[in-house]
């Protein structure tokens, strides 16, 4: 969802408007843990001036600033968990480990930076450095570090792995050391991946030598997925995507590996979609489809006594490639911002970036979060749209907002064009 | 256009093969600990209602403090407050965000299975898996939900994941439950677990 309200584009929503209704809340019921894909969001501090501000309580997605003077750097601390061994690679001499292990990681930026129509290229990224600190994933340094053996305070008995991301709330001079002047709110200043496998008796294998160590989990697989995070993902509801929050299982990964032709190829259309979303290039001009409307109840009586709340709150609403039935876009639905913001609860939708062409259609459904998640769950992800009294002192009231509870006894329907 | 009965046909393959799905809950990545598992790695098991939650910086990283009220002890000898730390949180202008860990607000009552850090102080075990949410039905009755009830976690042992989280028990079913794991031998640990 973008920060501001996006024209409707008239003949991919005729072609919306004339899908059929499909109920497929039980789709969501047989999946653990079923989101639309989604962004970590930042709304900027508003008791700033608008030059730290930006002028808008509309929140802004987490990303990169990919014009950054000499990229975003990026570096991996060559400790590697040696007794027991934790990253297993095909190469056992010390230099080969690290240098197969640098390919992986290496590999897997180039998985995200790959994908065409965006402003995220490799370009954009810094030469991966290497150093031999054994713990520098410990801070908000600006340095932006893998770490593969790092026993940070985080990790509890049964984490595995996990990626710090922190973004700053304004315009600043230098928010974080390392990291020159924001220049737009929802930045992200830092991040670090760090596996911590030594503690929980798990074990990572390059792809070289995943075949032979069957028992262990795809380093290329999580590190994607990690990085999707990196980069400003949340999780997706999509099963096929990386950013679907369950790894494949030990022994498998993300199908197919990248390749010199196809350096996305792990990725699914919806990660790919989100990524053009984040990163938009504004010359691609083949992605340039927009299915956007609101989903509302029948009976708008069902939303009395949600204070400011005007439409279904949230749904997930999905977009399918009618020629090859592939999942290519998935939003978290239910809001919009314009202006100054602050969000309003009105049932927005819009699925952005679609690939456009003669022959190219969609199919839209719609289904509300239910199953074995707890309603709050979906709360919790879109907790970070609203800033109000309750949450930072002196708040200016009117860009407070409060985030509505989850509505999720519904059914959808697509109304008929006219 | 396409006729809806192939749509339809599409999604129940996708349900059957998100159903045949096995795998950890990346993001970050959870090993399953069962409810016998959980209560022996973890030093403090209590009931405690959050008095404060606050975020500061620590080390060079931004922490989250919660600062707990112990309302009932099932495992440890905590003191009638317990404070613990978790990854993550808002200070001044700056957000560190990490997906996984649970947060607190004020007032809201938990199980929290609890451990000690690398830093000497106090977290809570797996996460959102030693995490369990009480709220009271129209009853009064006190139920508890685990926070990884919508997760997948990897079991390390099987090599398969699982979703056999506890969801909606009552707080007595709960006390049972966690006594039979108490008195149960300690299980045997997968593989370099602590």
């Amino acid at each position: 969802m973008n920060s501001e309200r996006i024209p409707r584009n008239a003949s991919l929503r005729k072609l919306a408007s004339s899908t059929i209704c499909m109920l497929l809340a039980f789709y969501i019921g047989a999946t653990p843990d079923a989101r639309a894909y989604s962004f970590g969001y930042t709304v900027a501090d508003m008791r700033l001036p608008t030059a730290q501000s930006g002028g808008t309580a509309c929140p802004q997605p987490d990303h990169w600033n990919t014009n950054l003077p000499g990229g975003i750097n990026r570096r991996w601390s060559t400790s590697l968990g040696a007794s027991p061994l934790t990253i297993v690679t095909l190469d056992q001499t010390p230099v080969g480990q690290l240098n197969e292990v640098e390919s992986v990681i290496s590999e897997s930026f180039a998985v995200w930076t790959g994908v065409a129509g965006t402003t995220l290229a490799p370009a954009s990224l810094a030469p991966l450095q290497r150093i031999a600190d054994p713990a520098p994933c410990n801070s908000t340094d600006g340095l932006n570090t893998v770490c593969l053996n790092q026993n940070d305070p985080a990790f509890t008995t049964g984490v595995l792995s996990f990626t710090r991301v922190t973004t700053a709330d304004f315009i600043a001079d230098q928010p974080v050391p390392n990291h020159p002047a924001s220049t737009f709110v929802g930045e992200i200043v830092d991040a670090d991946i760090l596996i911590n496998p030594t503690g929980n008796g798990g074990v990572f294998a390059t792809p070289a030598a995943l075949a032979t160590n069957p028992q262990a989990f795809d380093l290329e697989s999580v590190l994607t997925h990690e990085l999707g995070h990196f980069f400003g993902f949340e999780h997706s509801g999509v099963w096929s995507a990386a950013m679907f929050p369950i790894a494949p299982p030990a022994g498998a990964f993300l199908a197919p590996r990248p390749s010199p032709q196809s350096p996305d190829a792990p990725l699914a259309d919806d990660d790919r979609t989100g990524l053009r979303l984040l990163y938009p290039d504004l010359t691609d001009a083949v992605h340039t489809g927009v299915i956007s409307g609101r989903t509302l109840p029948v009976n708008p009586l069902s939303l009395e006594g949600q204070s400011g709340v005007t439409g279904i709150f949230a749904a997930q609403v999905v977009a399918v490639d009618n020629a090859t039935g592939a999942v290519v876009a998935s939003v978290q639905a239910g809001w919009s911002c314009g202006g100054a913001g602050p969000p309003v609860f009105d049932g927005f939708y819009s699925l952005q970036r679609l690939l456009v062409g003669p022959s190219q259609s969609y199919q839209i459904y719609v289904e509300p979060f239910t199953g074995p998640e707890d309603s709050s769950d979906v709360a919790g992800d879109l907790v970070n749209i609203c800033r109000n009294s309750m949450t930072d002192s002196n708040w200016p009231q009117p860009f407070s907002c409060t985030v509505p509870a989850v509505s999720t006894s519904f059914t959808a329907r697509i109304r008929p064009p006219g | 256009m396409n006729s809806p009965k192939r749509w339809f046909k599409i999604f129940l393959v996708a349900v059957t093969c998100t159903t045949l799905l096995s795998g950890a809950a990346i993001g970050t990545t959870l090993v399953r600990m069962a409810l016998i598992t959980l209560a022996h790695s973890a030093e403090i098991i209590v009931r405690v209602r959050c008095i404060k939650s606050e975020a500061r910086w620590e080390s060079g990283s931004i922490w989250t403090f919660d600062d707990l009220e112990v309302i009932e002890t099932f495992k440890g000898s905590p003191s009638q407050r317990l404070r613990i730390r978790l990854a993550g949180g808002r200070v001044g202008h700056l957000e560190t965000k990490v997906e996984g860990v649970p947060h607190f607000a004020p007032g809201e009552e938990l199980v929290l299975f609890v451990e000690h850090t690398s830093a000497g102080d106090y977290s809570i075990t797996g996460w959102a898996q030693g995490t369990f949410r009480v709220h009271r039905d129209t009853s009064g009755e006190a139920r508890l939900t685990q926070d990884t009830s919508h997760l997948a976690v990897f079991d390390a042992r099987t090599r398969q994941f699982a979703t056999a989280s506890i969801r909606n028990i009552s707080l007595s079913e709960f006390r049972e439950k966690l006594s039979a794991a108490l008195g149960a031998p300690v299980p045997e640990r997968p593989e370099g677990q602590r």
